[in-house]
């Protein structure tokens, strides 16, 4: 407990330091927001106004402080392309975004554990082989790369899916017949990130099992004469699974932030295209929101990973 | 035969390796009798340990593998049953002790579990009943506050007493065999001390027969009956234990008798066997032991002497004491 | 123990231990030459190299030469990957590219080199307020994440070669700080930097003197991985229109190609080569990378 406490502590200066610098760097964006409106019923004089209305000539110092007294209120502020407030704005982003991360993280876990642990029991047989090479492919393949070899061949060439965005446009669809539709969509991406993740999940879990396997508690247990089942998934298992808890849960930070290129490629209305879209826009008060809500997921997931270490690990509860 | 529990035959254990196969174990056949203890000794690397898991049927897959021999356990061949019924006979009637204390037993689960999950395979114990006999267990083996340490974790004990934990996980199911491999290398040297009356005691009580596997002779002077002297793979002498201390017969013994540490008080120069051990895969034509023995003759290098009778009940794999190797 | 161990310590430390010791570096690379998949990624990694060389000798095309008579070819045996919207040759553009990409990989990773290993070792070597702050610092770049953070500054400083460079840059150095941090901890408790404080050297020939040349080890191992995802950034900016600009060619903007839904559908020789090369060079370096630290790191090796 006093642990958490401490690490809650060290988190403070982070935290401070991460707003510091997304702040001072959005705002330092040549352009204002109101440079690409070229509405010329609007004069120069009004523009200034305008600008000047949104603090757009307030020194750094002052807009960050204003900016953290109101963001602790939890506005944060409005934005300036929507013209609704920022959290409106994100809280209908985020619901898309969860449902795709979410889903790919869960489909990734409960394939990539199985295969590892397998590969890992039959190492250098061919079955460990062909999982190692490709997770190596999955490794390396860029996820755009992959997002655009599925729109072209499954999309558009065997018609499999629809190309892009979250539902048919235009159709109402309502109740299941519209969950269908959203399943039907959200397909394409999901095998993306899944596949993606599932990668580096696989390998990582394959060589913590690896490690385990050859540490003496396991001849031990083999020398009880347990089955080779029970070694390996009860007494291996359980010790292999402490890094990959870890590193799972600190998979969860990128939960957010780790498709803006994917939810890109299939137009995906989620929080990554949103602040791509924002960040093209100038639309200052949602980058800087978007942004630091990314940072702060990674930050608590990683907080997260140390506390589920802590708990899945009995030696260090005691320390 | 009948106060034989385990007879070892021409047992020959292999490695592969990215150069080429190595036999760790070469031809070696030795007995275990009833109630007795029988010590190998020999330096790391002579397949001592090769030799205790071969028993066991624990040589690491898939690299290892056990080529040619018999390992006759009552009257059963251990190579040749089931891996179902060698589960059934490892933790039973064959226990193992391991070297390392500090991580031969599982980090993330309680003492209680790990003892207890032997009992719950061999002896069918649940429940109640299985914690009182690992509360039992531990108390035999001299841990203060069984009911505590049940719930405790590995690494909340100190070396010793984790291998006295070992010790009853392995003497839980009242095996006629106990394999210890280098118990108490890791120890303290009091520690030490505590951890082989125990030993002692417990097997005398329980008539279990041991395979004691050390570097140290002092140990196997207190512990053994029997002794095996192992290099290179190869048993180089034999023979009960006054034998072997008091009348060693092959160079090799006769070094190793003379490099322990607590020969330096009787005013004796402290002396050591020169060089090192062989590498498996740049094997001396002849004796292995040729290129550090100060007795090493011409035919020495040439061939590989055999294992034969000295005296009675006393054998040894020299060409001081073979036909064809006298010179003198 | 000794069963686990006789049959890997093996291989080589008993041989050469007999023909007189080989540096661990000799040791390494004999590992490293038995591994196949590394020894596959080199190879390809090389031919990469002479390519992104040899480029004006491979092509007899101009790398910009427009010709809007021959928009969007498709393969022929004048243009072996067709040609694009203004007519140039998109095989000399790929081979072009690979100058491009693979010098944006190596030049991003060795500006987050260059920053960790001083951080790092700075950090580590002084420890107390120093160490502290680097620390925080790092802490605060691994919560940024990245490709956003790249998108974001990008879009601040304007896209060109040389910002993306300094974009992957400057946002992957705190993982080889880290590593660095804690190498440098580790060896500052050993002897022979005990001798070397006890014969008066100054810390900083101490750090360049003893201390560099034994964490190269995990450095050139982060560094071979480090510059896949500089090459992976590039793609990654370049295709959203971030990175390299037009008509520069790199893998990242021919890839941008595919933004148009009529050439992601119909022209796919424009952006399917380049993302293949990504994923051809990526993967080579991972099977480089991977072998390194097996070799450099018997530790590790399983």
């Amino acid at each position: 407990m006093r642990y958490i406490i401490r690490r809650l502590l060290i988190m403070i200066p982070v935290l401070i330091g991460i707003s510091v610098i997304i702040f001072t760097l959005i705002n330092g964006m040549p352009g204002n927001p109101y440079s690409h409106m070229m509405d010329p019923n609007i004069s120069a004089e009004d523009k200034e106004n305008m600008l000047e209305s949104i603090g757009y000539y307030d020194s750094m110092a002052v807009k960050y402080f204003k900016w953290v007294g109101r963001a602790l209120k939890g506005d944060l502020g409005f934005s300036i392309r929507y013209k609704e407030p920022v959290t409106d704005v994100l809280a209908r982003r985020i619901g898309n975004t969860l449902m795709l991360s979410v889903f790919s993280f869960i489909l990734s876990a409960l394939i990539a554990i199985p295969i590892g642990i397998i590969s890992s029991t039959k190492q250098y047989s061919v079955f460990d082989y062909v999982v190692t090479i490709f997770a190596f492919i999955g490794l390396s393949i860029p996820a755009f790369f992959l997002a655009l070899l599925m729109v072209k061949f499954l999309a558009f060439d065997l018609k499999l899916f629809p190309i892009s965005g979250m539902q048919t446009i235009g159709r109402g669809y309502t109740g299941i017949v519209q969950l269908i539709d959203i399943l039907h969509h959200m397909a394409l991406p999901l095998i993306v990130l899944t596949l993606i993740s599932l990668a580096s999940l696989v390998r990582y879990t394959r060589s913590a099992m690896l490690e385990v396997l050859k540490q003496d508690y396991i001849r031990t247990a083999r020398a009880k004469g347990l089955s080779e089942k029970v070694v390996i998934y009860k007494h291996a298992l359980r010790n292999a699974m402490i890094p990959v808890i870890t590193i799972l849960s600190m998979s969860l930070g990128y939960l957010f932030s780790g498709a803006i290129l994917t939810e890109t490629v299939f137009v995906w209305p989620g929080m990554g295209t949103l602040v791509y879209q924002a960040t093209l826009n100038r639309d200052y008060p949602l980058v800087i929101a978007g942004t630091m809500l990314f940072s702060v997921t990674i930050l608590l997931a990683n907080l997260f990973a140390d506390i589920m270490y802590a708990v899945v690990d009995p030696r260090i509860r005691y320390d | 035969m009948s106060d034989i529990l385990l007879k070892v035959e021409g047992l020959r254990t292999s490695f592969k390796t990215s150069d080429g196969k190595v036999n760790a174990v070469d031809d070696i056949s030795f007995n275990v009798r009833k109630g007795k203890v029988l010590g190998i000794v020999g330096e790391s690397g002579c397949g001592k340990s090769v030799t205790s898991l071969s028993v066991m049927r624990l040589i690491p897959k898939p690299n290892g593998f056990i080529e040619g021999g018999k390992i006759i356990f009552s009257d059963k061949d251990l190579l040749k049953i089931s891996e179902r019924e060698m589960r059934s006979l490892r933790g039973n009637d064959i226990a193992m002790i391991f070297q390392e204390p500090m991580t031969a037993l599982n980090p993330v689960f309680t003492i209680g579990d790990q003892i207890g999950e032997v009992l719950e395979l061999h002896e069918n114990l649940r429940g109640e009943q299985k914690t009182e006999k690992c509360i039992e267990l531990l108390e035999l083996v001299g841990i203060p506050r069984p009911e505590k340490v049940i719930k405790e974790y590995p690494h909340q004990l100190s070396g010793g007493m984790r291998q006295r934990v070992m010790i009853a996980m392995a003497l839980s199911c009242n095996p006629k065999l106990l394999i210890a491999d280098e118990p108490t290398t890791a120890l303290d040297v009091t520690i030490q001390a505590q951890v082989l009356e125990l030993m002692n005691k417990l097997t005398d009580e329980l008539e279990t027969s041991v395979m004691f596997i050390t570097h140290d002779l002092g140990v196997i002077a207190e512990m053994a009956n029997d002794v095996i002297v192992m290099y290179a793979g190869k048993i180089v002498e034999e023979g009960d234990v006054v034998s072997i201390f008091k009348n060693p017969q092959h160079p090799y013994t006769i070094g190793l008798l003379e490099s322990r540490p607590d020969r330096v008080d009787k005013n004796q120069r402290l002396t050591c066997i020169p060089g090192m051990v062989p590498s498996p895969f740049d094997m001396p034509k002849g004796c292995a032991f040729a290129p550090r023995c100060s007795k090493c003759m011409d035919i020495c290098n040439e061939k590989m002497p055999e294992l034969i009778e000295v005296k009675p009940g006393q054998k040894a794999r020299c060409w001081l004491h073979s036909k064809g190797g006298h010179k003198e | 123990m000794e069963m686990v161990k006789h049959p890997n310590m093996n291989d080589k430390s008993v041989k050469f231990k007999e023909e007189k010791g080989l540096s661990p570096w000799t040791m390494a690379l004999q590992r490293l030459r038995k591994n196949l998949l590394a020894m596959i990624g080199l190879v390809v990694i090389i031919m990469l190299i002479i390519m992104a060389i040899l480029a004006p000798v491979i092509t007899p095309h101009d790398r910009d030469a427009t010709n809007t008579k021959n928009k969007f070819l498709s393969p022929c045996s004048e243009h072996l990957l067709g040609t694009d919207e203004l007519g140039r040759d998109t095989f000399t553009r790929l081979i072009y590219g690979t100058r491009i990409s693979l010098s944006v990989g190596l030049v991003s990773t060795s500006i987050a080199v260059l920053i960790g290993v001083t951080l790092g070792a700075i950090g580590g070597f002084n420890g107390g307020f120093i160490d502290n702050i680097i620390m925080r610092l790092v802490d605060i770049f691994m919560c940024f994440p990245f490709f956003v953070m790249a998108i974001t500054i990008a879009a601040l400083v304007g896209p060109s070669i040389w910002n993306i460079m300094l974009i992957s840059g400057f946002l992957s150095w705190p993982r080889i700080a880290r590593i660095v941090r804690a190498e440098v901890l580790s060896l500052k408790e050993r002897e022979f930097i005990e001798a070397a404080k006890a014969l008066g050297l100054n810390s900083k020939d101490i750090i360049i003197k003893h201390i560099l040349p034994n964490i190269l080890a995990p450095v050139i191992v982060y560094t071979t991985l480090g510059i896949a995802i500089g090459i992976l950034s590039e793609a990654g900016l370049s295709f959203l229109g971030l990175g390299v600009k037009q008509p520069k060619p790199s893998w990242g903007n021919m890839l941008a190609a595919a933004q148009s839904l009529r050439s992601l559908r119909l022209h796919w020789w424009l952006w399917i080569p380049p993302g293949i090369m990504v994923f051809i060079t990526i993967l080579s370096i991972n099977f480089l990378g991977d072998g390194l630290r097996d070799a450099l790191d018997p530790k590790l090796k399983q």
